[in-house]
């Protein structure tokens, strides 16, 4: 992962945040059954997630709003995100949006 | 963890006597059951887990204006589709049934997810009212609900609560019955100009109220309903397109937009973000760190499940031979030297004290570690660990083409395997779910743990927790073989991505884990209770009667029928160890198959008529009080036992188990003596998995028929015979192989050359069936 990437916010698939990071959430490959899957779960362009285990060979937990979802790693490869520029790996435990 | 399929059935019919219908709606986990238990008083399974609740149930409520009717309903999370079988009974319920009031339940901490589907409600037309859940977890995260704003907002009375404590209930009662009175007129979703000018062009095509025809063009436009006349299906292409050319998008991404947008700002306008975020999200954060880690994830599982079983062994056999004595004192000799001084014949005497009491007392005294058993697993279904449990072992499922939720139902099926076969609708692929339905009837239930404590306590005194514990790890091993072996031969394919809620951490409340392990064990002892008391007769019947040279005749036991058809089937046990003497076993197996339960009721019975001559001396002349004083005894001098072996976790120093018969002649009640005669600590150990692995009881068939049809319930019930017989047959041949090589060697040979030919069988059949078909078939 080069800086220039990061910095530039390019949108960039959910596996390849880290711990802690968060990003707003711009596409969902996968088909009509995936969106909706993954709609009704709260996980929608546009909404803010965070990374708050993994990202790893199981897939990853996001915080999304109030809610802690766990994504298998087949889920987590087709969403792609546009990174939030300020990532505070410290800021893992909190919720929220941000 | 339901303990008990009939808890179900024990439910109110559904209300014949009129009343208004309300039905309780909401996401999964949002607490719809635990509302449902505080407004009817009934104690429907609860857990911190989405999709505890599978199907619908109905209870009554008093309110002020009467009697209503309330409707509980498995979480969804939209009316449009997805998720799995659970979800769609739900919707088809709202969608479909007679309902007065939808009470739609919404998590206070995650509004604008739960909100979503408030909005697909209102659109129904259907009169709602919202409870705002768990706004104590809310505050803790740092957010203020605002009730009045809300309410104000979306036309609706809005109550505030926390149903899990009982808050807000008084309001809710009150809300409930002006809300019937006075039907609430929702505010719905305002869509852009061109949506609604659509709406209002198909509405004009359809039939029925302005609400009915505007939701039924609503569902037409999201491709939830289909067009049923070519007029419909003309002007909906129409706007469709109209529409596309107005906005630039397709209408049913519109209207997600818009309603997703609605729920996003009434979500923002209702919640006060102030406060700092609490203890709680970093305890969690600290918590999901070592239960999903990457490696620990796995193992920390399967401690968490040996400390269950091993701590109930071991801690419930400190008060065991206390219950035992206790109960025998008084229940067997006590009610035998009443009835004897009342001058009741002898047979009378002994089929009531020994049969009845008997058998109660046998129950009774595995009530502390099946009490405890309940006790952890509802512990573990209040913490928020299950769901935890389902991610962390989803790889190593994955691997054996299972999704990871599939965890949950098994989990579940320690209890009983009836509701782990109906929790299998939380999974959403069919192929994943009939998968995880075929393996529940492996998974070790509370009646095949009284079976497991008996032979238990006869042959594995001290080791007794180590035993129980490798029988449960072998259900799972076997539950999960079979899936992968018919995931690879007969049920190709592959398990959806794993996507799940993690609920909140809880420590559970004393009082709730109590109050759940209470309802299991009650249940439990009621059903038990119940099957020996119709055993007893039975069995006082059939063993008095056999047929002799003179035709039907009553005779001794020993040459009854039952003993003559149970001897006629004990060459086909030989193999497993089972000698013809010991015949009450094949007859525990037989009435085993209806229930586990009465396994050791029936053995108790008729090991009970075998020595009845002796007990009667018992009934003459009891010490009841010397009996029960040496039971009390029995307690500190177990608890000793109990924590010097605590330094033997893995109970290794009595795995030779030369001292094995010694300890069986210290077991007490004559069925336990009886059973320690009948088998050798091998011979009950494949007695055992034979009973882990064979049909566990006729209501789970039952089940299996209804989830997947005949043909798959018959195939479980004869792959569970021949595996369980195969098992028994292997574990007994191999341990006595020295004493003959030769028959060994062939029934070994035997066993693994039919388990060849099962997996060369099951691959035709799915070579025969492309995937799909037998799904079709199944569901």
């Amino acid at each position: 992962m080069s800086d220039v990437a990061s910095i530039s916010g390019e949108w960039r698939a959910l596996s390849s945040l880290r711990l802690g990071e968060g990003g707003k959430v711009r596409v969902i490959d996968g088909g009509r059954f995936m969106t909706q899957r993954m709609s009704m779960l709260g996980i929608r362009p546009g909404i803010e997630v965070r990374v708050v285990h993994g990202p790893g060979k199981r897939g990853a937990v996001l915080q999304v709003d109030g809610a802690r979802i766990a994504l298998g790693r087949g889920v987590v490869e087709r969403i792609r995100v546009e990174k939030s520029p300020c990532a505070d790996v410290s800021a893992y435990a909190q919720g929220g949006r941000s | 963890m339901s303990a008990c399929h009939e808890s179900d059935n024990a439910l109110a019919p559904v209300s014949a006597q009129g009343g208004p219908v309300i039905a309780l709606a909401g996401n999964p986990n949002c607490g719809k059951t635990t509302l449902f238990n505080l407004l009817t008083g009934a104690h429907q399974h609860v857990g911190n887990w989405p999709g505890v609740t599978v199907e619908q149930r109905r209870g009554q409520a008093s309110l002020a204006g009467g009697k209503a009717s309330i409707v509980d309903l498995p979480g969804v999370y939209s009316l449009l589709g997805g998720g799995g079988e659970d979800q769609s009974v739900a919707r088809d319920f709202l969608l479909e049934g007679k309902v007065d009031l939808v009470v739609n339940i919404v998590d206070a901490s995650n509004l604008e997810r739960h909100l979503a589907l408030t909005a697909e409600l209102l659109e129904t037309g259907r009169p709602v009212l919202l409870v705002l859940n768990m706004v104590d977890e809310a505050r803790a995260n740092g957010l203020e609900p605002r009730v009045a704003e809300l309410s104000a907002a979306l036309g609706v009375p809005v109550v505030p609560m926390v149903a899990r404590t009982g808050r807000g209930k008084r309001d809710l009662l009150e809300v409930l019955g002006r809300a019937l009175e006075a039907l609430p007129k929702p505010v719905a979703v305002d869509y852009p100009q061109a949506v609604e000018e659509a709406l209002r062009a198909l509405a004009a095509t359809l039939e029925g109220s302005a609400a009915s025809r505007r939701f039924e063009g609503l569902r037409l436009l999201e491709g939830a309903a289909e067009a049923k006349t070519v007029i419909v299906r003309d002007v909906l292409r129409a706007v469709e397109e109209r529409v596309f050319a107005t906005t630039g998008e397709a209408v049913a991404d519109v209207l997600a937009d818009t309603r997703f947008g609605w729920a996003h700002e009434l979500a923002e306008h209702a919640i006060r973000r102030g406060g700092k975020v609490g203890m709680r999200q970093r305890v969690t954060a600290v918590l999901d760190h070592v239960a999903l880690h990457e490696w620990l994830g796995v193992p920390v599982f399967l401690l968490v499940l040996y400390l269950v079983f091993v701590v109930s062994f071991s801690g419930g056999n400190i008060f065991l031979d206390f219950f035992d004595r206790a109960s025998a004192a008084l229940l067997i000799n006590g009610v035998g030297h009443v009835l004897y001084t009342l001058g009741l014949p002898a047979w009378l005497v002994s089929v009531v004290a020994g049969g009845l009491g008997g058998g109660l007392n046998l129950v009774i005294a595995f009530i502390p570690p099946i009490g405890l058993t309940f006790l952890f697993l509802a512990f573990l279904d209040d913490s928020g660990y299950m769901a935890r449990a389902a991610y962390a072992m989803d790889r190593l499922m994955r691997r054996l083409g299972l999704p990871g939720n599939s965890l949950v139902p098994m989990v579940i099926g320690f209890g009983c395997n009836v509701p782990a076969i109906m929790g299998s609708r939380i999974i959403e692929d069919p192929r994943g779910r009939m998968l995880t339905v075929l393996m529940q009837p492996f998974m070790s239930c509370s009646a095949r743990l009284t079976i497991y404590m008996a032979f238990a306590v006869v042959f594995f005194r001290s080791n007794g927790g180590q035993v129980v514990f490798l029988l449960y790890v072998l259900g799972i091993v076997v539950a999960l073989l079979t899936a992968w072996l018919l995931g690879k031969t007969a049920v190709r394919g592959e398990a959806l991505p794993f996507v799940m809620e993690l609920p909140p951490y809880r420590l559970p409340s004393v009082r709730s884990v109590l109050l759940q392990s209470w309802q299991r064990l009650k249940v439990f002892m009621f059903r038990v209770g119940r099957v020996i008391a119709v055993i007893g007769l039975v069995l006082f019947i059939l063993p008095g009667i056999g047929w002799t040279g003179k035709g039907l005749q009553t005779t001794d036991i020993d040459h009854s029928l039952l003993a003559q058809g149970s001897r006629a089937l004990v060459p086909v046990f030989e193999p497993m160890g089972i000698k013809e003497n010991n015949w009450p076993a094949v007859s525990g197996l037989i009435a085993g198959a209806a229930a586990k339960e009465i396994v050791i009721g029936t053995l108790n019975g008729i090991y009970q008529r075998q020595n009845a001559a002796d007990l009667m001396a018992a009934y003459r002349h009891p010490d009841i009080g010397g009996q029960l004083v040496d039971a009390l005894k029995t307690i500190p001098a177990n608890a000793l036992t109990f924590i010097t072996t605590l330094n033997d976790p893995l109970g290794l120093s009595d795995l030779d188990s030369t001292q094995a018969t010694e300890q069986a002649s210290g077991a007490d009640s004559a069925t336990l003596k009886a059973i320690a005669a009948g088998f050798t600590p091998l011979s009950a150990l494949a007695y055992l998995v034979f009973v882990l692995l064979y049909v566990p009881c006729a209501s789970t068939m039952g089940a299996l028929r209804r989830e997947v049809g005949w043909g798959w319930m018959v195939f479980s019930m004869l792959y569970g015979i021949g595996l369980g017989w195969g098992a028994g047959t292997v574990i007994y041949q191999v341990g006595t192989f020295a004493q003959h090589s030769e028959s060994s060697a062939f029934w070994i040979g035997g066993v693994s050359a039919a388990f060849a030919l099962l997996i060369v069988g099951l691959r035709l059949y799915g070579n025969a069936r492309p995937d799909g078909s037998l799904l079709g078939a199944a569901s």
